[in-house]
């Protein structure tokens, strides 16, 4: 019979931003998305690979500085540790500041004896000087410490070879702990004598103890719960927690609650003892890094680069989608029309072969063609900047105005993501801990335009404001966005302070160093990660939008279209906001995907019963002329454009990431009413200055 | 040297941390932020209210809200 290798588990722990899903990544092959940000990976990932010893399975926790604190990260981190019992822990601490990445290793080794310390980053370290005597840090430990440089996937060998060491029983890892340095030694003693047999297997039983010393009811519910069987052990347990205080009062102890404090400053303290023997680093900082930040975070420069470089972005983005749009838009005709003789070759019914063709067929390779080349080259250069370790400052730059607000400063960041695609900036909330900060960020996040609506204000602008100068055309688009932002804060201002009014949550936020961004990886893991998961819900939400769309335009009620009728029964709101029924009809059909709500009005306009491409601005600035638009229109229908509900696909996801309904009917509802307000301000002032 | 709060001390001079209040000050020991720790208050964002300090080796912004738990005394540049 063959033999079976037995499958390992093994966590990976460090702090935030110490490159935990490089190492997961090097080790499992698989793409997890890295960036120089804490706070990346939210929910933990899993992959496997193979050891000579056996299979084994990896887990990667949320970074954390801490197994005491108390944020959902670490209690996550702290109970897959404590009761899932891996049979190793790796560590991953950055080489370039160990004393601060330390303390974590040193609580792990209090909970389970396999633990290896990865010293990652250490080209980091050695470009800027500092040296780390692994050798010694293992003296200090007793643990393993292996140095590597994962991004260049240096060391990769030699941590498969610990790995394999330990877990074949092959070495014996024997850390040096911490202890309780002698707090409540009589109250921890009486718990461990007492409470031992409840101690759940594979966990160390010192650190169950000192968990009931805490003394704070979540500790307790949390040993109790995972300890005890049944409702008597819980009993027994409270009891003997109860008795255990009760001897640290009458032994003079420090209070629990001080307990935590001093334990914790315990393992600072050591950290800060091992730093001081195992690291030479040189007297100035990183030099580097200080010499970037010298322009990138001052108040007077930091501002315009950042516009500077998002303005950049965002012209790269426009002008270099137009050439790869314009080729898929002619392959997707080729296809379509070779697919249409396929069909006709079937005997396809007339009706059914228009609507597979002129409503979901195109429709669908309309969205792909008009956001697949701006996704893919703006998400490539956003991942650029978070790699290189820009992103986090520009929300430091921009903490300020949001704190004002009531909202958090890396809402610029899911902002900014926003301007690529606001799905992609609602998923990227979650970097925001509090939820009460988090629900204003995705709620707002469609307030900036997203690069499906930036062709839209662009040639409106384009045909009714710059006359179809370019240059001018840019302007007025740069004025919308600042706008966009406006709006933004102002939304976001409301909401703190009416539905989702709360006390402002600490702001920590960690600025790593700069790094010298892989563009290789930043290609593949941002078209990989975010732009074929955007396409896809997207081209998800447009075949059946197009079917919709082809029906309105095509099915007769009481001898008009639908979409006429439809405009009919908008047109009275339609015109009050300076708008027209028939466009409020096209916004609405427009829900599966921004980009589509100007092809729908030419479609109307041109009496055709598909989706319609205006060749050139001055052509479609005349159709719409021609269709009773002034600039007055325009404006309103760039300002609603801007404020009204999110599409479908960042409907689902807000969705998905809530789990409520009633947020994401808020989603829907608090830009569209602001949209309409809006546009009645607009027209109404328009109207009574006779323009 | 007087005790202020980490706000007050001007921004570019070292301090040693004297105390943390408030809840939140396991999380700021985690951070780096004990006593005895040296921090260098060293930019300003735009229109201010969050700071950004080095202390341990890392760049950590924090608003002025929360580094007001934090006790500070100004330390020569030496140490």
């Amino acid at each position: 019979m063959a033999e079976t290798k037995r499958q390992f588990r093994i966590a990976l722990a460090g702090n935030p931003n110490t490159g935990k899903s490089t190492v997961f990544n090097a080790l499992t092959g698989l793409k997890q998305h890295t960036g120089n940000w804490s706070g990346k990976t939210v929910g933990s990932a899993s992959g496997s690979f193979s050891l000579p010893c056996g299979d084994a399975a990896l887990y990667d926790l949320p970074g954390i500085y801490s197994l005491f604190s108390d944020s959902a990260e670490e209690r996550a981190a702290r109970e897959f540790l404590s009761y899932e019992a891996p049979d190793l822990v790796i560590v991953i601490l950055d080489a370039t500041s160990l004393e601060r990445n330390l303390p974590l290793g040193l609580q792990v080794m209090e909970l389970t004896e396999n633990v290896i310390f990865c010293l990652n980053l250490t080209d980091e370290a050695q470009k800027k000087g500092i040296a780390v005597d692994a050798g010694l840090l293992s003296e200090e430990t007793g643990v393993p410490v292996i140095e590597m440089a994962a991004r260049q996937g240096v060391g990769l060998d030699r941590l498969k070879a610990a790995l394999t060491e330990i877990l074949s029983g092959r070495r014996k890892v024997q850390p040096k702990r911490t202890g309780l340095c002698g707090c409540l030694p009589e109250a921890f003693a009486y718990l461990l004598e007492s409470c031992g047999r409840l101690v759940p297997e594979g966990m160390s039983r010192e650190f169950f103890c000192g968990r009931l010393l805490e003394g704070d009811g979540s500790a307790f519910a949390e040993c109790a719960q995972n300890a005890c069987k049944d409702f008597w052990e819980q009993e027994e347990l409270r009891m003997r927690a109860e008795a255990a205080e009760l001897l640290a009062r009458e032994n003079g102890g420090s209070a629990l609650a001080e307990f935590r404090e001093l334990r914790s400053l315990a393992f600072l303290r050591r950290a800060e003892e091992i730093a001081g023997k195992v690291v030479q680093k040189p007297s100035a900082g990183d030099v580097y890094t200080e010499r970037i930040d010298r322009f990138v975070l001052s108040p007077q420069t930091g501002i315009p680069l950042m516009l500077l470089l998002l303005g950049g972005i965002f012209w790269i983005t426009v002008a270099g989608a137009n050439l790869p749009s314009d080729l898929l838009m002619d392959g997707f005709r080729y296809w379509g029309t070779e697919l249409r003789e396929g069909l006709a070759a079937l005997h396809t019914p007339l009706w059914l072969e228009s609507l597979l063709m002129d409503g979901i067929y195109l429709t669908a390779s309309w969205v792909v063609a008009v956001m697949l080349p701006p996704m893919a080259i703006f998400f490539p250069l956003f991942t650029l900047l978070e790699d290189f370790g820009l992103l986090p400052r520009i929300a430091f730059n921009l903490d300020g105005l949001f704190q004002r607000v009531g909202a958090h400063g890396k809402q610029a960041l899911t902002m900014c993501m926003g301007f690529g695609c606001n799905a992609a900036g609602v998923t990227a909330c979650r970097i925001i801990e509090s939820p009460r900060e988090r629900l204003i960020a995705m709620l707002t996040n469609c307030l900036v335009p997203c690069n499906g609506r930036f062709p839209t204000l662009i040639l409106l602008t384009g045909c009714f404001f710059a006359n179809g100068n370019p240059v001018a055309a840019g302007g007025f688009v740069f004025l919308l966005i600042i706008l966009a932002v406006l709006l933004t804060l102002g939304m976001s201002f409301l909401l703190s302070r009416t539905l989702l009014k709360g006390v402002p949550s600490s702001f920590v936020l960690e600025l790593p160093p700069y790094r010298r961004p892989k563009v290789r990886d930043i290609v593949v893991r941002s078209i990989l990660d975010r732009t074929v998961f955007v396409l896809g819900r997207a081209v998800t939400v447009a075949i059946p939008a197009g079917a919709v769309i082809w029906l309105f335009q095509n099915a007769e009620w009481n001898g008009h279209t639908l979409i006429y009728t439809f405009a009919d029964v908008l047109e009275p709101l339609g015109s009050l906001m300076g708008l027209s029924g028939m466009i409020l009809a096209a916004f609405l059909l427009g829900i599966p995907a921004n980009e589509i709500v100007i092809p729908i009005l030419l479609m109307v306009y041109s009496q055709s019963g598909m989706l319609v491409e205006a060749e050139g601005m001055a052509q479609t600035g005349g159709i719409l002329a021609a269709n009773g638009w002034t600039w007055v229109t325009a404006a309103c229908a760039a300002l609603f454009s801007l404020c009204h509900f999110p599409c479908a696909t960042t409907l689902l996801t807000i969705r998905r990431e809530t789990n409520s309904r009633f947020w994401t009917a808020a989603a829907f509802l608090l830009p569209t009413a602001a949209g309409i307000v809006l546009c009645m301000l607009v027209n109404g002032v328009a109207h009574i200055l006779g323009m | 040297m007087a005790v202020k709060k980490l706000t007050e001390i001007p921004t570019v001079c070292p301090c040693l941390v004297r105390e943390v209040f408030g809840e939140e000050r396991l999380r700021f020991f985690d951070l780096g932020f004990f006593r005895g720790s040296r921090v260098l208050p060293m930019y300003e964002c735009t229109g201010g209210g969050t700071r950004v300090y080095r202390v341990k080796d890392t760049l950590i912004a924090l608003r002025d809200r929360d580094a007001a738990q934090i006790l500070a005394e100004e330390a020569g540049s030496d140490g």
